[in-house]
């Protein structure tokens, strides 16, 4: 930090990085940005993506996946829980106080890094499923993994970012359930098709409260941990 | 200046057993695992429960949930608890404090595992309790089967060894939904898919196996072989990963590097000989008979003293169907009053095993029994007897003349009009039983009333609506209600 940065409360400058964008200021922006995302270890976070990518790939290649029947669902939701699992995951903080009380940039980067990693994770299992028949097709996917991404944003406000993993876990086990006896309600939306407009709804919201609940107020942390 | 003499060597000091405990004590009170106790309440609720309900009230059909239901979705949760536990010391970077310690790694690592697992049968014992409690005060005959619960403990150990070796070995924030994630994948699909499409005699390792018929463990002893073979196998893996881990935590020590090759290999022999007892197992129709373990005592049928209501004739049931015995005399006698008086007609009506109907026993794969539906009666002897399996009965007996015995009224009038030997008959048999069983008052059931709505529809609009459903049709999506 320069003396430049500290300066009495009298025309104080309230922010570290400079209104105007400069060489120097964007540099330093992408150093925060460098630093944030390996402090929540998003290039393994990356990885495991990729990893449940190919899963499906692989599931549909070798025909893991029944034809027909509830029990096409039951591997592709799956594994969108577990990508959005991983994505909930990147929100855990190894800093705690000292960061929440010198970062104010915080929320953004918390925004953007759930939100780029759940684009990232809808593109790599729908690469995975290119030019293969994927049951429920793109928009299920898309509509899955943000609505599970959700659930695991909400669950690492409230239980904490490393265990935020059993909310869409939790999601997961109901939602097989509910495939294999045929319940149908759009708050599971997994059961529904991906024209239901209503599940996708639901997904939606839990989704936009997620990445809000995050974005304010990022992953509550226990002594445990 | 005081001078101080120390001991050239010091005597090593043995660990009281108290201290142990205490040790266990401290990671029982912070497992995360007390965490997910009203979680995993609740899923068993929603799941397990709610399936077992469903069922007919028989012991062993009830507990069909336990391996089939419960123990995949604790499994889930006990993985991913035992991944982070075990990940503790690597997150924390404390790996160096605790291997310089007193204690062996080893120990203070088999504590923590042991405070997770703990917790994770408790967990489910306790719903294994509630389920066993809630059966007690509905079903007439038998007792609880324990087999089922030992196969199930065994399995939630080694994913709880499974996971926590992961979190040991791989100490990072993913591991643990990772490990979640894979104990569910090994589930579904190298157990269910990989293994029963290359391999089927191993697909009887897993845990997730069919629900048996309604009659199961009532008429003959269901064969524990299977489950003998199960707690095996996974038995060896837990001995395997927490020998494994022995060896990996050693820091030299050769006593204890020693005590886990020897705790390994052991654990190793057990995993074969699960694995080979499966190769040689085989599916009948009381279960699975592995012949290195099997008991030919459990070959003997069971005896009872059959449970008779007279109605147009008498009709007679296992006392554990005493229940539905009102309903059954109810739903045949409509069927016995057209019969009575044509030759051939059935003098009596017993209840027999599914498993000893020949025609029942199809093997639908490897580890699957499946039924004909309509051909699970026989008649035989002279005078003519009418032996019918109960295979498919509601979990709770209702209101006579109720449709829910239609099953056993189509099996009644096919042994009477239709083909021997349990094959579909000729249409006009087909058209003679239909009417009979109109006239009994037996309905069609819900899918076939939908296949008459759909049918009756304007062949335009049929179209129509397939174009709009046909994805979700193929999928399994369609509820019968949503059929026009």
């Amino acid at each position: 930090m320069t003396p430049g940065h500290v300066r009495t409360r009298a025309g104080a400058e309230s922010r570290i990085l400079p209104h105007v964008p400069s060489l120097a200021s964007a540099t330093a922006g992408l150093r925060l940005v460098r630093l944030y995302v390996a402090s929540r270890r998003v290039p393994v976070a990356l990885g495991a993506l990729v990893g449940c990518s190919l899963v499906l790939r692989a599931a549909l290649e070798w025909h893991w996946i029944p034809s027909s029947g509830p029990l096409t669902q039951q591997l592709p939701v799956l594994l969108e829980a577990g990508t959005a699992s991983v994505i909930a995951v990147t929100t855990y903080s190894p800093f705690g106080e000292p960061e929440r009380a010198t970062g104010c940039w915080l929320p953004y980067l918390r925004f953007g890094t759930a939100g780029v990693l759940t684009g990232i994770a809808i593109g790599l299992l729908s690469a995975g499923a290119a030019a293969a028949h994927l049951p429920g097709g793109t928009l299920e996917v898309v509509r899955n993994v943000a609505g599970m991404t959700g659930i695991g944003l909400i669950s690492a406000a409230l239980i904490s970012g490393g265990l935020s993993w059993i909310g869409p876990m939790a999601y997961l086990v109901l939602s097989e359930d509910a495939i294999l006896n045929t319940w149908r309600t759009p708050w599971i939306w997994p059961t529904t098709p991906s024209q239901d407009s209503a599940a996708a709804l639901c997904a939606a919201l839990v989704f936009v409260a997620g990445a809000a609940t995050i974005t304010a107020w990022g992953a509550r942390r226990r002594a445990a941990e | 200046m005081t001078s101080v003499t120390l001991p050239l060597g010091s005597k090593p000091q043995r660990i009281r057993p108290m201290r142990r405990a205490r040790l266990l004590r401290l990671e029982l009170r912070h497992s995360i695992m007390i965490l997910l106790l009203p979680l995993l309440g609740a899923l068993f609720y929603f799941d397990a429960f709610h399936k077992a309900v469903g069922y007919p009230p028989f012991w062993f059909v009830r507990s069909s949930v336990i391996l089939h239901e419960l123990v995949p979705d604790v499994s889930l949760f006990a993985a991913g608890v035992a991944a982070w536990t075990g990940s503790r010391e690597g997150r924390r970077e404390t790996v160096d404090l605790v291997t310089m310690a007193a204690r062996p790694r080893w120990a203070t690592a088999l504590a923590s595992f042991a405070g997770t697992t703990i917790w994770t049968l408790a967990a489910f014992l306790g719903c294994v309790a509630v389920l066993y409690g809630f059966t007690a005060t509905q079903a007439s005959w038998g007792g609880p089967p324990w087999w089922p619960v030992a196969a199930g403990a065994a399995v939630l150990c080694a994913f709880c060894a499974l996971g926590f070796a992961a979190g040991l070995l791989l100490p990072s924030r993913f591991t643990a939904p990772l490990a979640a994630l894979v104990t569910f994948l090994v589930l579904i699909v190298a157990f269910r898919v990989v293994l029963n499409e290359s391999h089927p005699s191993f697909a009887l390792l897993s845990p997730m196996n069919s629900v048996p018929p309604g009659d199961a463990g009532v008429f003959f002893h269901y064969f524990p072989d299977l489950y003998i073979v199960q707690i095996m196998f996974f038995a060896g893996i837990v001995v395997v990963v927490l020998g494994g881990l022995g060896l990996v935590t050693a820091s030299g020590s050769r006593i204890v590097s020693r005590t886990a090759a020897v705790v390994t290999a052991l654990g190793l022999a057990a995993v074969g000989t699960g694995m080979g007892l499966a190769g040689t197992a085989r599916v009948e129709a009381n279960g699975v008979v592995s012949p290195a373990v099997h008991d030919a005592a459990s070959d003997w049928p069971i005896t009872y003293t059959p449970v008779c209501q007279q109605g147009a004739i008498p009709v007679c049931v296992h006392p554990a169907f005493r229940a539905y015995l009102p309903d059954l005399v109810a739903a045949l006698n409509p069927l016995i009053n057209q019969f009575a008086g044509l030759p051939g007609a059935p003098v009596r009506v017993e209840q027999s095993s599914s498993s000893t109907t020949l025609e029942l026993s199809v093997a639908v794969s490897s580890t699957e029994i499946g039924t004909l539906v309509g051909a699970s009666a026989s008649l035989t002897g002279n005078p003519p007897v009418l032996r019918l399996a109960l295979t498919e009965v509601p979990s709770q007996p209702e209101p006579p003349s109720s449709q829910s015995l239609g099953v056993e009224q189509g099996a009644f009038v096919d042994a009477f009009i239709g083909p021997a030997g349990g094959t579909l008959g000729d249409p006009a048999q087909a058209a003679i039983e239909a009417a009979l069983l109109h006239n009994a008052g037996s309905l069609p059931s819900p899918a076939a009333q939908a296949a008459n709505r759909f049918a009756g529809l304007a062949p335009s609009v049929q179209r129509a609506w397939l174009a709009t459903h046909l994805r979700a049709l193929r999928s399994g999506h369609i509820a019968l209600a949503r059929i026009p």
